[in-house]
């Protein structure tokens, strides 16, 4: 059940108690107590908001950022990783397999403004070894919102 | 010229779709939801699409046999033995271009002009016109919500003249989602174990059925003599446009389909054919998952239009809900044309389904839940105004 509760949720925010319960055939009090649980190990972190930065005037620029790190004795990747994190402009850092050690994504005002974190805040730490910036140039699709045209139902009604 | 002296009287008698003029109209209003779709909104899942691709890369492209590739026969009566325990030989099965052929060659194959085609209602638009198109008078045999909109053994009964021919039954039902269960069937079967009548099993939402395993009519023992039954690809694996289907039934009654069929189609896409073997043979999985998400989404419109005031029955099969709106006091063309005009929503009235559907709108729930939550929104907000 709680899978299915949070995959509901997680695309379908707002889906009420009742809804949840109708679709899972749970009560509600089971649900409510369920997603306090989820909430309070951290599991459910909060809501957001998509939005197609592209079609505002001064819109944000998104760059990803990966980073090959020399991993700590004992703390691995984590304790650099945390210092990343605690910067206000980075959005996502995740730890990688493969060729880069951190995925770090960062919105900016400009592509100055993003260099400049680059180049003064995150490629002078301790054990950040190189930094490969990219800048997103279109978003087709992201949190499963298509960002194209809206695609139409081509459905006819009968 | 003067072309409608020129056309055929039953051609011109038939009325056009009540809802066609709606639905045009709804198209023009900008931000409009429409919850009045008949076919599935997923993709035909994507092995199938290789394997349609393929074959028109590989110019599969010439007549098929008439009554279907037989590897895809051979599919089919394994399918229908695998998902619902039935048993066709090959020369009992003829592939059509979608259920949509395959009662009307049910009809041009049985009805004698004057013959009695019996139909529950509310049922699918396409019988009543064919059925009166070939000659048959159409005899409507209301359900009723308080009985899950499923047809009582008094109810037929009282229907049977000695002109009856058949009777169409569509099992799970567009427009309410009923599903017929074991005492209907045997209800049914009692009623006609003695009579020369012929059932049109229309069981193209088979697979959309909750909660149980589809029974067929045709697994009623007294009743698959008298069956005949179709199936397709439309609903099931979302090949609307594909137009793939097939009927089954007595091998004479077959032969006879085929023979019309020979002449008005030839035989079905040959594209669409070759990719009906692929979604026979590797699809059952996709089936079960579409199965679930139309599922979570039949929960929530019941719950929520129950919740409105707006009871609902809750609906076994297909894609839809048939809410009851009475207590609006509006007839159902009233609703639909004030929660259009008001909240931009199309819902389908219920008088467009045949004696039975006043004071009901149908409501599909093929739709993504983002799109079912904004619609029932606007009818929340359009039924506080109304009070």
């Amino acid at each position: 059940m709680r899978k299915r509760l949070l995959k509901l949720i997680e695309d379908n925010p707002n889906l009420t108690l009742e809804n949840l319960a109708a679709i899972l055939d749970v009560d509600k009090m089971t649900i409510a107590k369920e997603l306090d649980e989820l909430k309070a190990s951290g599991i459910i972190k909060g809501e957001k908001t998509i939005i197609d930065w592209s079609k505002v005037d001064d819109a944000l620029l998104k760059s990803i950022i990966m980073l090959n790190i020399r991993p700590q004795k004992d703390t691995g990747f984590d304790e650099i990783a945390k210092k990343i994190s605690s910067f206000s402009e980075v959005e996502t850092c995740e730890l990688l397999s493969g060729a880069y050690d951190l995925l770090v994504v960062v919105h900016g005002e400009s592509f100055q403004d993003i260099a400049a974190f680059v180049a003064k805040k995150l490629s002078p730490m301790d054990n950040v070894l190189t930094t490969q910036t990219c800048f997103t140039l279109k978003t087709y699709k992201k949190d499963k919102y298509m960002f194209l045209e809206d695609e139409t139902d081509m459905r006819i009604d009968l | 010229m003067d072309y409608q002296k020129l056309c055929s009287d039953k051609a011109l008698s038939i009325k056009p779709s009540e809802i066609r003029a709606f639905f045009d109209y709804a198209k023009t209003i900008p931000n409009c939801i429409s919850l009045g779709v008949g076919e599935p909104d997923f993709k035909t899942p994507y092995k199938v699409r290789s394997a349609g691709i393929k074959a028109l890369e590989e110019s599969k492209t010439w007549y098929t046999s008439n009554s279907g590739i037989p590897e895809l026969k051979q599919e089919i009566a394994k399918y229908l033995e695998r998902r619902f325990s039935l048993h066709y030989q090959n020369d009992e099965i003829l592939v059509t271009t979608g259920g949509s052929e395959a009662i009307d060659l049910f009809l041009r194959a049985v009805i004698n002009p004057g013959d009695e085609v019996i139909i529950p209602t509310p049922s699918y638009v396409s019988y009543h016109p064919l059925a009166e198109l070939y000659g048959a008078k159409v005899v409507e045999c209301e359900t009723f919500a308080k009985n899950g909109f499923l047809l009582t053994k008094q109810a037929l009964a009282s229907k049977i003249t000695p002109k009856t021919k058949a009777i169409i039954l569509t099992n799970p039902s567009n427009p309410t989602g009923a599903v017929l269960n074991e005492q209907t069937l045997n209800d049914i079967a009692e009623v006609l174990k003695d009579q020369d009548i012929l059932v049109l099993a229309d069981e193209i939402y088979a697979e959309l059925t909750y909660g149980h395993k589809h029974l067929s009519v045709a697994n009623n023992s007294i009743l698959k003599p008298k069956t005949v039954l179709i199936n397709g690809f439309s609903k099931a694996y979302a090949m609307t446009g594909w137009r793939l289907g097939y009927i089954c039934g007595n091998r004479e009654l077959i032969d006879i389909m085929n023979k019309i069929h020979q002449y008005s189609i030839i035989c079905a896409s040959s594209i669409s054919q070759i990719a009906g073997i692929t979604a026979l043979k590797c699809c059952d999985e996709e089936i079960n998952k579409m199965l679930q998400d139309y599922d979570t989404r039949r929960r929530l419109m019941v719950s929520e239009f129950n919740r409105l005031g707006l009871t609902c029955t809750d609906p076994q099969g297909a894609f839809y809900v048939f809410p009851s709106i009475k207590s609006t006091g509006l007839s159902s063309m009233e609703f639909c044309k004030k929660l259009l005009s008001s909240k931009k929503v199309a819902v389908i009235p219920g008088t467009a389904f045949g004696k039975g559907g006043e004071g009901y709108i149908r409501v599909s729930y093929s739709y993504s839940i983002r799109h079912l939550k904004e619609a029932l929104k606007r009818i929340e907000d359009f039924l506080k105004e109304l009070v």
